[in-house]
């Protein structure tokens, strides 16, 4: 046995201490007067994005901050490098903490949050979700990017009008993440759903995954060019299958003219490729608008306001906007107070305008 | 001794086999997937693995290991990527890269033999610590667009073969002779073998260890060279995951996780298998779906087969080895049960 430590009970101890004083802040009192309405400068709306650093999410803060400058209100972007689980329920806990009055959050889990979300709604805070979303019984909207029936349609119609022939028999791949992701494989689902009732002739040779890393994208890349060489389209709603898939096109000297490629990503990460010709477009949707609008939806509900299933709502700078029943993303959950906003409108890059853009 | 055997004993010859088996094997599902197009591409996909497995190998050989790879390769890509971006000169980015790859096998190697840390624990943490700082350093956005001149770098042919092939396998095979023909090169697999000995022998065992994390470190820059080079585009995940697949491809090749025995050329033949199944799944035509089970599975049963082989090989001649002892003694007379007590098996 070694000597005893004083000093090792002390730090013990300590610990202990501090870890109960967390706990206890965690259960703080919370007392937030949310009836009536509000003056929009003493209204605080925490945007909490996946992680931070990350353009996308980056981007979608420079959209909810001017919004905060336009109506007045403030928006406090917190988040930390890492996403995840655990990440977010203190970022959540400490915005309850704090007084916030509503956060709008890209949830890194379905159903991870839900405690710490509980505890905010109980407590009065407003909680709206952008880009990924929670389980509808623990927010009140969820500002989506698409629905899948939407994003599904639009990747067939960026192939299809780049086609001689859309009508005709068009051998096309599908390449993207994994399949177990479920936002891409949704919009898989339904892109499939829309080729047999519009473009019936079209062929699907292959589904590939590139599981989110680069080398083996690339690599499955160049495969399905050599396995496939009747290939008409190659539809990519992936931010790393996409620019990989061009990459291989390009490094086998193909061009839009001969093999369609396109899909979902980012305009920094495919500018090069458009300005080269290796690919005529892709699309995505516009993140500021996004987090401008999850900020302008919080802030709403905040002052006081109620937002309906079925009812509209005219936003600054977006246009009206049409709440939606949950049941448009397939959940089952249903209630008059928590529903779906979709983005009034969603981007088509091309050599015309992908330089608009920077995210 | 029959020829298959006489081939067989040689593990590099073994894991080779392997692949032109998979290569033929794939071929009669689709032609396509053996013309001299595809054999290069995959070839062309492996190199980034062949170099991270050369490196892994010298640190394997010691006895230790290293993990850090997919992070190194991902810092120094993201970095040697913003310089060029910026306006910076490939060789100054190249030379960039190198350093960063040397310094973090320099700190591997110091923590390993200094500080007396187990290996897998310093470089896991050296992963950790290369992946946060790339994100810090890249503001934890895509380094993407890289130009043109660089990504043809590895494009470049002459007389229909690829440059950055031809002079990556010339690489590999200097240093196999390095590591198998030169005194100081057999030091490393020497330390892994048994460390006491090496040290009796005078070999300086914590100095070589450290060159064996360098070595890795650099190789590991190299590789993200060839990685930036071929994608075009670095992510923040770049490298993710890369340490499984060469770990998976050293072993494979016949290289011991616990030191001193296997060859880079195994340890490069190994990594080609690794990733020609990627694409050998595409061409067979089979629901991606199943892609992770199947490669998984084929990588269980190479390596089954392999040790099969292997022990098949050793108990022959471990039978002729006896058969040899008995002959000489006068008395032939040992009861079979206490000779398998006293030779082991």
């Amino acid at each position: 046995m070694s000597k005893f430590k004083p000093y090792l009970v002390l730090i013990g101890m300590l610990l202990v201490l501090s870890i109960m004083t967390a706990c206890n802040d965690e259960n703080g009192e919370v007392s937030n007067e949310n009836g009536g309405e509000k003056d929009a400068k003493d209204i605080e709306v925490v945007f909490i994005p996946k992680m931070t650093g990350n353009a996308f999410f980056e981007s979608g803060n420079t959209g909810a901050q001017q919004m905060g400058k336009e109506i007045g209100f403030k928006v406090k972007y917190d988040g930390t490098p890492e996403g995840t689980v655990a990440n977010q329920v203190q970022i959540i806990n400490s915005a309850v903490n704090s007084g916030a009055d509503a956060i709008a959050i890209s949830s890194v889990s379905f159903d991870g949050l839900n405690q710490a979300l509980k505890k905010a709604l109980d407590a009065g805070v407003k909680v709206v979700t952008w880009d990924s979303d929670v389980d509808p019984e623990y927010r009140s909207f969820y500002v989506n990017q698409g629905t899948p029936e939407i994003l599904g349609a639009m990747l067939v119609d960026m192939a299809a009008e780049q086609m001689a022939d859309p009508n005709g028999v068009n051998q096309v791949a599908w390449f993207y993440s994994s399949p177990t992701v479920p936002d891409q494989n949704a919009w898989v689902d339904y892109a499939e759903k829309y080729i047999k009732e519009k473009y019936p002739k079209w062929e699907i040779v292959t589904k590939q995954y590139g599981e989110g890393n680069e080398q083996k994208s690339l690599q499955i890349g160049e495969s399905i060019i050599d396995s496939y060489p009747d290939l008409a389209a190659v539809i990519a709603p992936d931010s790393t299958a996409l620019p990989a898939m061009a990459q291989a096109a390009e490094n086998k000297g193909l061009t839009a003219e001969d093999l369609i490629i396109t899909g979902f990503a980012s305009p920094n990460s495919m500018r090069g490729f458009i300005e080269n010709g290796t690919i005529n477009n892709h699309g995505l949707w516009d993140v500021q608008d996004q987090g401008a609008l999850a900020v302008y939806i919080a802030y709403y509900l905040a002052q006081g306001n109620e937002l309906k299933v079925g009812g509209t709502l005219d936003v600054p700078n977006i246009g009206e906007i049409k709440v939606e029943s949950n049941t448009v993303q397939g959940y089952d959950f249903e209630a008059d107070d928590s529903g779906i906003i979709v983005l009034p409108e969603r981007i088509v890059f091309t050599k015309e305008n992908t330089s608009d853009y920077d995210f | 001794m029959s020829i298959i055997e006489a081939i067989t004993k040689k593990r590099e010859v073994r894991t080779l086999l392997f692949l032109v088996l998979l290569f033929i094997v794939v071929g009669f599902v689709n032609s396509e997937f053996l013309s001299i197009g595809n054999i290069q591409n995959s070839l062309k996909s492996s190199l980034l693995y062949i170099v991270l497995a050369v490196g892994l190998t010298f640190v394997l050989l010691t006895g230790n290991i290293d993990i850090s790879v997919g992070g190194t390769l991902g810092l120094s890509a993201a970095v040697s990527g913003l310089i060029m971006k910026n306006g910076g000169s490939i060789i100054f980015a190249i030379a960039v890269a190198v350093l960063i790859g040397a310094v973090v096998g320099l700190i591997n190697g110091f923590g390993v033999t200094k500080l007396k840390i187990s290996s897998f624990i310093m470089t896991l943490g050296m992963l950790e610590i290369t992946r946060v700082v790339q994100v810090i350093y890249t503001d934890g956005k895509w380094v993407e667009n890289l130009p043109v001149a660089f990504k043809k770098l590895s494009q470049v042919q002459v007389g229909g073969v690829n440059v950055m092939i031809l002079m990556i396998l010339i690489g590999v095979i200097l240093v196999h002779l390095y590591l198998t023909k030169s005194n100081k090169g057999r030091y490393f697999s020497a330390i892994g073998d048994n460390m006491d000995g090496a040290v009796l022998l005078g070999v300086p065992v914590k100095r070589y260890v450290t060159y064996s994390f360098v070595i890795s470190g650099v190789c590991s820059a190299l590789a993200g060279l060839v990685f930036a080079s071929q994608v075009g585009f670095i992510s923040t995940n770049a490298g993710l995951g890369v340490e499984m697949t060469v770990i998976a491809a050293a072993v494979l090749g016949g290289v011991s996780l616990s030191g001193g025995v296997g060859s880079v050329i195994g340890a490069s033949l190994g990594a080609i298998i690794m990733i020609s199944i990627n694409s050998a799944l595409v061409y067979m035509k089979i629901p991606a779906f199943w892609n992770a089970v199947i490669s998984g599975a084929l990588l269980i049963i190479i390596v089954v087969i392999d040790a099969q082989l292997n022990r098949r090989n050793e108990k022959r001649t471990e039978k002729e080895r006896m058969r040899a002892r008995v002959l000489q003694k006068s008395e032939p007379k040992v009861p079979k049960e206490e000779v398998s007590i006293v030779y082991g098996k």
